[in-house]
């Protein structure tokens, strides 16, 4: 069957009831996560996991994607309004659409950024669905050293394009592997770094870690920073829609967003801010009106809202052909798939073909349901801004604490999670960034086992790293990807400057 | 700065600790690498990090920093209390949850979390809080059927 033929049998199944319950309690859920500041996807998934263990692997796998992308959307509503992004990715959001709402262009901007993120959403299912066939392909000719080229060419990634210090986005990195070592030795099965201690035999879990670094350290967090009510704008249905000028000024950023962010969202870690950040870099070099930026331009919501989207449907390409989560709620997604019998990588497609395609199928059918939520409730979700922090904060911790003890039925669990608050609070006080150290926790076994295996294939010779074609492409991919960059911007810095000086 | 110190100061304690006790486990050789092999790599390169970084810190600083998240750990006492609060309502529900009951443990939580945070009502603490255990309790054992500890309920 060719592409169309399973794209109908997905379309099929994913509009039986039960599938688009999923798919509009995911949305939904993604869309109030994204409207809260504080709680991310990543923390949402992690209370809900244990959620997962009643459902079948393909209910867990749509309303898992449903809560990520869901979220990209819910967190340009309170960019816009509020100029409360409430998802990193929409913080470049706010610049400009909260000075089109300060304008009293508040509808047109909430519409051009669901319209853009609608657009980019189906654009990268498209994406998605076009290449992830072909990349399970040909993963099938990966071997142990191709797997340990690209995971830790990942780590590597992940280390320089960390917000904040390289050094520090380092130390997580490796404080993450060294975390993800303690347990069983994943070549002889040995215990280590268990101190005698039987519950640490299994390893430390990635949830607990997840959650209290990502969900517990925020709510220390919020508890810190001065809070005050937040005063809603009111939006009418019939100021939604934005004028010609607006909308023909969006169609290039949106599409220029949407594949831009396609290909950044491949890349291991926080791929959705960075192509939100981008893309916004990148509309302001090509806008002749540059000097509207930052004033209420609309470049400068299509772009970036175009982009995290984009972003969001491309994470999930190294997830299903590969069996890699290269950014944290996909790890998250994984784990969802792991707890239903499912396991990603190169022969998911091939052994699982109605799975994949009615997931496909149902992000289509997210995307849909997303505009129709988003546009005419955004009042509805902006209203849970309402809700107070005394109450919202405890209510956060609280299903922390059962949703980590949900998932093992371990008390560990929740030592886990509490020491992991804390030290998620510490380091983020003093400027680290916490996702280098949850997909380390991640990747670390996985780099270590491969990095074994491939020695052992090779008796030794760590040319093998270098000698298989696939492998030695892997690890030289960033760097022809940066000098292509910084030849790129060169030629661009110089164009502008000779344009510049015709000018002048 | 200090603060930055202690961290890195603190991560290069741990770190030693790490990387001797994965010198006491068979290292094999650079070409069969044993169980802990591995993770005396990475606790070296930990090492190396984190003394490059105190190293720089004594003089100029050339690495990129985050000011303004330093900024946001300079927080007011009173805020700084209810983070001590909420860390030691976080510590007393690890450690007595088994003891006392996963639900009883759950609802005495959310009452001390709900008065941190700000609640000034009792009544509404005590509210919230049996609330918050029956509903978690229809959730996740009468719906979901998991089973979390009875403690004195046993």
């Amino acid at each position: 069957m060719g592409v169309i033929g399973n794209l109908i049998a997905g379309f099929s199944q994913a509009l039986a009831l039960d599938n688009l319950l999923f798919a509009l309690i995911g949305v939904a859920l993604g869309s109030l996560v994204g409207v809260l500041p504080g709680i991310g996807p990543l923390g949402a998934m992690s209370l809900l996991l244990c959620t997962t263990f009643g459902m079948t692997p393909l209910h867990a796998l749509i309303f898992f994607a449903g809560i990520y992308y869901g979220s990209m959307y819910g967190g340009s509503t309170t960019s816009i309004l509020l100029n409360v992004p409430g998802e990193s990715t929409s913080v470049v959001t706010c610049i400009d659409g909260y000075q089109m709402c300060q304008k009293g262009r508040a509808g047109a901007a909430l519409f051009i950024a669901a319209a853009g993120s609608f657009v980019a959403g189906t654009l990268s299912v498209l994406g998605l669905m076009l290449f992830a066939p072909l990349l399970a392909d040909f993963a099938l000719k990966f071997g142990p050293p191709e797997y340990f080229s690209l995971t830790s060419v990942g780590l590597a990634v992940l280390t320089y394009i960390s917000s904040g210090s390289k050094a520090k986005a380092l130390l997580m990195v490796l404080v993450g592997m060294m975390i993800s070592m303690i347990g069983m030795d994943p070549v002889t099965g040995n215990q280590r770094f268990t101190l005698g201690f039987l519950p640490l035999s299994q390893g430390i879990d990635f949830v607990p870690v997840a959650m209290g670094l990502f969900g517990i350290s925020e709510v220390l967090n919020i508890v810190t920073s001065s809070s005050s009510q937040v005063r809603i704008r009111r939006v009418a249905l019939r100021e939604l829609l934005p004028s010609r000028t607006e909308i023909s000024r969006s169609v290039g950023p949106v599409v220029r967003g949407s594949f831009l962010g396609f290909f950044i969202g491949l890349v291991p870690g926080p791929a959705a801010v960075i192509s939100s950040f981008s893309s916004y870099a990148l509309e302001k070099r090509l806008s002749k009106r540059s000097s509207e930026f930052g004033h209420g331009a609309v470049e400068g919501v299509a772009g970036p809202e175009a982009a995290n989207n984009a972003a969001a449907g491309s994470a999930f390409l190294p997830l299903m052909a590969l069996g890699i989560p290269f950014a944290p709620p996909m790890a998250l997604i994984l784990a969802a798939m792991i707890i239903g019998g499912i396991l990603p990588g190169p022969t998911f497609i091939q052994e699982n073909p109605d799975l994949f395609w009615t997931f496909i199928a149902s992000m289509y059918i997210g995307n849909v349901m997303l505009v129709l939520l988003n546009l005419p409730l955004v009042g509805l979700f902006v209203s849970v801004l309402r809700t107070p922090a005394q109450i919202l904060l405890p209510v956060v911790a609280i299903l922390c604490l059962i949703g980590v003890y949900a998932v093992n039925s371990s008390s560990v669990d929740v030592w886990v999670l509490v020491f992991s608050g804390v030290l998620g609070y510490v380091l983020r006080a003093r400027g680290y960034d916490l996702a280098p150290l949850v997909l380390a926790i991640v990747l670390g076994p996985k780099v270590e086992t491969y990095f074994r295996q491939s020695l052992s294939i090779s008796g030794g010779d760590y040319s093998i790293f270098v000698t298989r074609p696939i492998s030695l492409t892997i690890a030289l991919l960033p760097l022809a990807i940066a000098l292509g960059w910084w030849l790129f911007h060169g030629a661009f810095k110089f164009s502008r400057g000779e344009e510049h000086g015709r000018e002048t | 700065m200090a603060n930055d110190r202690v961290t890195v100061g603190s991560l290069l304690i741990l770190d030693a600790a790490f990387a001797g006790y994965a010198s006491r486990y068979d290292l094999g050789s650079v070409k069969n690498p044993g169980m802990g092999f591995f993770p005396l790599l990475i606790g070296l390169g930990l090492g190396l990090t984190a003394g490059l970084c105190l190293w720089q810190k004594r003089g100029r600083m050339t690495w990129q920093e985050v000011p303004a998240a330093q900024q946001e750990a300079q927080v007011r006492p009173r805020s700084l209390g209810r983070v001590y609060g909420i860390m030691g309502t976080l510590i007393a529900f690890a450690a007595l949850n088994s003891l006392v009951g996963f639900w009883v443990c759950t609802g005495a939580a959310m009452a001390a979390l709900l008065r941190i945070c700000g609640l000034r009502s009792s009544k509404n603490a005590l509210a919230g809080a049996v609330l918050t255990a029956a509903a978690g309790y229809f959730l996740f054992e009468f719906l979901l059927g998991q089973k979390f500890p009875e403690g004195f309920f046993k």
